[in-house]
C-alpha cells in the first residue's frame, strides 16, 4: 500500500519545476476559456456548426497554448500529449453517428458505453502515467498476498481488464458463432440464442481460468479451497448460486429460452434474456419488463406457447338471434375468419354452437394464430370483421331479453300482459 | 441529470486543481527560494533517477529487486544528510533510453539523474539529453583520468556524467562440484573434460574475455576501430575462433544466448562454471549460498583474459528546477565520497570504487580480490569497452557469427575473416 502510495506522492514532484506548471495550468486555462466560450457564444452561432465548434473549440484552444509555448522556447510536450487525448475523445464523439448507421442503437450504445469510452479513457490513463513514471516500474509495485502469490498493480489491473474485456467482449464472437452454428445445424432461434449464451458462459469461464493462471494461482489451491467455498455457499449465498445453475438448467433443457412465450399471471410474456440470477420477460400488455429469479420456473407451474411450435389457438364468442339458421351462422363466421389477417388458413378455423341462451344462440369461433403475442389483437381483429358480416348478411346481435309479469287481478292481467325489454346487448369474450 | 451535473462540475473541478497547482508550484518555488545558497542541509524535493537496464537482462523484476536493494541503502546515507529529499527510481532498458529521455525531456518530465552505462551516458551527451556535471579540482584529483577520460567526450571537452563505480567480469562456479577453479583454458576445457559442465556466453561482452586470453584482443582493438590487421593478428583471430569451436565440440560446454540464462542454468545445478559480471553475484549467492565460488576468468595461452569491465556513470538531466539540479549534483558528488565508496564497495560486493583514494580490502575477502584482479585484466580491453556497445548492429551481426561458428554452420577461418569485416564495418 505504502509503495504505491510513494509512486503516486512521487509524481507530483513534477510540479517543482515551473515548465510543467506552465503547460498544466495552460491546458486548465484553456479548458475552462472553452468552456465559458461555449456557454455565452455557442447560442449564437448557426445551428448546423454547434456540433463542431463543440468539439473542436477547446483542443484549438489548447492548440493555440502548444503554438505559443512553442513560438516562445517553452517545453510544451506534455501540452500536445494532452492536446492528442482531447482530440482522441472528440473523434470518439464524432464515431456516434457514424456507428449508428451500422448498428441498432441499443448495440451502438453497449459499444460505447462498455468498450469503447472505457478503453480510450484507460488507455489514456496508461498513457499519462508512462508519461510520469514507467509502466514496468507501476506494475511491479506489490498490493498484497493471495494464496501464497504477491499480487503486484500490473497483475491486478490486467486480470481485471481481460475479465472485463471478456464479459463485454464476448458477446460479438458468441453471437456469430451461435449464427455460424445455427446454419450448419438448421436449428431455431430459440436454440440459436441459447447456444450463444452457453458459447458466452464457456468463454467467460475459460477467461476467469485464464486469469487465475496469469495471476500464477496454483490449480490444485484453487480446487482446495473451491471445495472449502462450496459449504459455505451452501448456506451463505445458496439463492445465488440456486439461481445460477437453474439459468444453466433450464438453458440446456430449452424450456425459457430467449424468445419464448410463457404465459405470467394470465399474460402472455417473450423471454428476453436468461441471466445469471434472473430471467427478463416482457409483457406486451403493458410494455412493462419482467425479473423472475431463475428457481421460480423449478418451483412454479408454467405454461408455454412456443414448446413445441409458436402456435396459439384463440377463440371468440358470439351470441346470435335465435331466428337464424345456424348452420349459415357457423359457415359465415368460419368463413369471415379465414379472411381476417394474422388467422392462418390451416389448421382452418372452426366455429361451433355452443349452447342455447335465454335469448341468444352462443357461438365459439375458434382459429389458429402464428404468434402468440398477437392474441389479443388478433381477436379484436375477428370481431370486427364478424360484425361487419353479421350486419351484411342481416344477421342480429341480440340485446338481452327478459319478461316480467306484474301480479295483478286476472282481467287486467290479461289486458296488461305486454312484454318489456330489459338489460344490455352483449358481444363475443375473448378467451 | 448525471450529464448536467457533469457540465456543472467539470469547470468546477478545472478550477479546483488550477488553484491547487499554483499553490503546489508556490510551495514548491517558496522551497528553492528558502533554500538559497549553498546550504546542503536544506536541500529538498522530489529527484527522479532514471536507471538504464542491460538488454540482456530478461527478468526485470529481478534487477528491480536487487537495485532497490543496493540503492535505498544508498538513498539511506544520502537522506540522513538531506533528510528532505525523496527519490523516485525509474528503470529504462538502455536500448530505449535515449528515446524514452529525449520524449521526456521535451515535456519537462525528463529525470534529474541517469544512471547508466558510460556508453549510454556518451550517447546523451552528445544527444545534448544531458547536462555536463561540476567537478570541483578536489573531485577531479580524486579520479583515476583514465576513467575519467572514458567518461568524457572530447570534442567540445566534457563530461557525459560522474563514473561512481566499475563492474567487473569474473568467473563464478559452484565449488561444491568443482574441486579446482580453472585458472587457464587449458583446465578449463580439462575440467569439462572430466564431466562438469562449462556455460559460455554467445553475446560479443559476454565471451570476448577469451579473445585477450588467445592473444586476438589486439586484433579485435584493430578491428573495431576499423584499423587494416597485420597477419599475426589476422592469425591470432582464427586462433581464437578455432578455440571457441573446439570448446564448443566439448560434451560438457554449453553455449547460451543472454547472461540471464546463463546465471539461471548455474543458480539450477545445469552448469557448474560459468562467465559472470560482478552485479550478478547477489543474485546467485542467494541461489546458491555458500556454494557460490568465485575467480577472475581464466588467463591463456596467448595472455591474459580480457574481460570487459564496464563503468557505471551518474549523468544530469535538463529538466530540473533549481532545487531538484542543486540536490541531483549533491547526491552525485555525494556517491563519490570516500566513505560512501567504500561502504559500497564493502557492503555490496559487487562493484569497485572509482575513487582511487579508496583502499579495497582485497585481503579480507575473495570477491574483491578476484574482482580487482579483473580490473587489472580488464585494462587491456578499456577501449573494447568504450567503442562497443551491445545494441549496436555490428554487436548482434557477431553474434549470429558466432552463433553459426559453434554450431558448425562455418569454419574458424571463415568466420574470423567475417568478424573482422563486420567489426570494421557501420556501428
Amino acid at each position: 500500500m505504502n509503495a504505491w502510495l510513494s509512486e503516486l506522492v512521487g509524481w507530483l514532484g513534477y510540479l517543482q519545476r515551473p515548465a510543467v506548471v506552465v503547460q498544466v495550468l495552460g491546458v486548465i486555462g484553456m479548458t475552462l476559456i472553452g468552456q465559458l466560450l461555449q456557454r455565452r457564444w455557442l447560442s449564437r452561432c448557426p445551428q448546423r456548426l454547434q456540433s463542431s465548434v463543440k468539439l473542436w473549440l477547446t483542443p484549438l484552444l489548447i492548440a493555440l497554448w502548444a503554438g505559443l509555448l512553442s513560438a516562445t522556447g517553452q517545453l510544451q510536450g506534455l501540452v500536445l500529449f494532452l492536446l492528442w487525448w482531447r482530440c482522441g475523445w472528440s473523434v470518439l464523439v464524432l464515431l456516434h453517428p457514424l456507428l449508428g448507421r451500422v448498428l441498432d442503437p441499443e448495440q451502438r450504445y453497449d459499444l460505447e458505453t462498455r468498450l469503447l469510452r472505457p478503453v480510450f479513457l484507460i488507455a489514456g490513463a496508461v498513457a499519462l502515467i508512462n508519461q510520469l513514471d514507467t509502466i514496468n516500474d507501476v506494475a511491479a509495485i506489490p498490493i498484497g498476498e493471495a494464496f501464497n502469490i504477491e499480487i503486484t498493480l500490473g497483475k491486478l489491473f490486467i486480470s481485471l481488464a481481460i475479465s472485463y474485456l471478456v464479459i463485454v467482449g464476448s458477446g460479438l464472437p458468441a453471437g456469430l458463432m451461435a449464427r455460424s452454428l445455427q446454419r450448419l445445424l438448421g436449428i431455431n432461434d430459440s436454440s440459436r440464442k441459447a447456444m450463444e449464451l452457453i458459447l458466452r458462459y464457456a468463454v467467460v469461464s475459460l477467461g476467469v481460468v485464464a486469469v487465475a493462471l496469469h495471476m500464477g494461482i496454483n490449480p490444485t489451491a484453487v480446487i482446495a479451497i473451491a471445495g472449502g467455498l462450496s459449504v459455505g455457499l451452501g448456506f451463505g449465498i445458496k439463492e445465488i448460486f440456486s439461481n445460477f445453475i437453474s439459468g444453466l438448467w433450464l438453458l440446456f433443457e430449452g424450456s425459457v429460452r430467449p424468445g419464448e412465450v410463457l404465459m405470467i399471471d394470465g399474460d402472455p410474456c417473450e423471454v428476453r434474456r436468461l441471466g445469471l440470477r434472473a430471467t427478463v420477460l416482457w409483457r406486451d400488455r403493458d410494455n412493462a419488463e419482467l425479473l423472475i429469479p431463475n428457481q421460480s420456473f423449478f418451483t412454479q407451474d408454467a405454461t408455454t406457447y412456443t414448446g413445441s411450435d409458436r402456435l396459439r389457438r384463440s377463440q371468440v364468442t358470439i351470441a346470435v338471434a335465435l331466428q337464424h339458421d345456424p348452420a349459415m351462422v357457423i359457415q359465415l363466421l368460419e368463413q369471415t375468419a379465414v379472411t381476417v389477417p394474422g388467422v392462418l388458413a390451416t389448421p382452418p378455423p372452426r366455429a361451433l354452437l355452443i349452447s342455447y341462451g335465454d335469448w341468444a344462440v352462443n357461438y365459439a369461433l375458434r382459429f389458429w394464430i402464428s404468434n402468440p403475442m398477437n392474441n389479443i389483437s388478433s381477436c379484436s381483429a375477428v370481431n370486427q370483421a364478424i360484425w361487419t358480416a353479421f350486419k351484411t348478411h342481416d344477421i342480429e346481435i341480440p340485446y338481452p331479453q327478459q319478461v316480467a309479469y306484474l301480479a295483478r287481478s286476472s282481467a287486467a292481467a290479461a289486458t296488461d300482459r305486454q312484454p318489456r325489454r330489459l338489460g344490455e346487448g352483449e358481444t363475443g369474450q375473448p378467451g | 441529470m448525471p450529464m448536467n451535473w457533469l457540465r456543472f462540475c467539470i469547470p468546477k473541478a478545472e478550477a479546483l486543481a488550477a488553484a491547487l497547482l499554483l499553490l503546489s508550484g508556490c510551495q514548491a518555488r517558496q522551497a528553492v527560494d528558502l533554500r538559497g545558497g549553498n546550504a546542503q542541509e536544506d536541500l529538498e524535493g522530489v529527484l527522479y533517477l532514471y536507471v538504464g537496464v542491460h538488454d540482456n537482462a530478461f527478468d526485470l523484476s529481478g534487477y528491480r529487486r536487487n537495485f532497490n536493494q543496493t540503492f535505498r541503502a544508498l538513498e539511506q546515507q544520502f537522506r540522513q544528510v538531506n533528510p528532505r529529499t525523496h527519490f523516485v527510481v525509474q528503470l529504462h532498458r538502455e536500448s530505449s533510453l535515449l528515446k524514452e529521455v529525449a520524449q521526456r525531456n521535451a515535456s519537462g518530465l525528463g529525470p534529474d539523474l541517469l544512471l547508466v552505462s558510460n556508453r549510454t551516458a556518451l550517447q546523451l551527451a552528445r544527444a545534448g539529453l544531458t547536462r555536463p556535471p561540476q567537478l570541483t579540482p578536489d573531485l577531479r584529483r580524486e579520479i583515476d583520468p583514465a576513467i575519467l577520460s572514458r567518461a568524457s567526450l572530447h570534442n567540445p571537452p566534457r563530461l557525459a556524467g560522474l563514473p561512481v563505480a566499475q563492474k567487473a567480469q569474473l568467473a563464478c562456479f559452484n565449488s561444491s562440484r568443482l574441486q579446482q577453479v580453472p585458472t587457464t583454458l587449458q583446465e578449463l576445457l580439462a575440467i569439462s573434460a572430466n564431466g562438469n559442465a562449462v556455460g559460455l556466453a554467445l553475446d560479443p561482452h559476454g565471451m570476448f574475455w577469451s579473445a585477450g586470453a588467445l592473444g586476438a584482443n589486439e586484433a579485435l582493438q584493430q578491428a573495431i576501430f576499423r584499423r587494416p590487421l597485420t597477419r599475426d593478428q589476422h592469425q591470432a583471430m582464427v586462433r581464437w575462433t578455432r578455440w571457441l569451436q573446439d570448446a564448443a565440440t566439448q560434451q560438457k560446454v554449453f553455449f547460451y544466448g543472454n547472461q540471464d540464462l546463463l546465471l539461471e542454468a548455474l543458480s539450477s545445478g545445469q552448469l557448474d562454471w560459468i562467465s559472470c559480471h560482478s552485479t550478478d553475484l547477489q543474485q546467485l549467492q542467494r541461489r546458491l549460498g555458500s556454494k557460490l565460488g568465485v575467480a577472475p576468468l581464466p588467463d591463456g595461452p596467448g595472455g591474459q583474459a580480457s574481460p570487459i569491465s564496464e563503468l557505471t556513470v551518474l549523468a544530469l538531466g535538463v529538466n530540473s528546477s533549481a532545487g531538484q539540479r542543486q540536490a541531483a549534483e549533491a547526491f552525485a558528488h555525494f556517491a563519490l565520497n570516500p566513505l560512501v565508496q567504500r561502504n559500497i564497495t564493502v557492503n555490496l560486493r559487487e562493484v569497485l570504487p572509482v575513487n582511487r583514494f579508496v583502499t579495497v580490502p582485497a585481503e579480507s575477502s575473495m570477491v574483491l580480490k578476484a574482482m580487482l584482479r579483473a580490473q587489472e585484466q580488464s585494462r587491456q580491453a578499456g577501449s573494447i569497452a568504450a567503442a562497443i556497445h551491445l545494441n549496436e548492429r555490428r554487436m548482434q551481426q557477431t553474434q549470429g557469427l558466432i552463433t553459426r561458428l559453434v554450431f558448425g554452420e562455418s569454419t574458424p577461418e571463415i568466420t574470423a575473416q567475417r568478424l573482422i569485416r563486420t567489426l570494421q564495418g557501420q556501428p
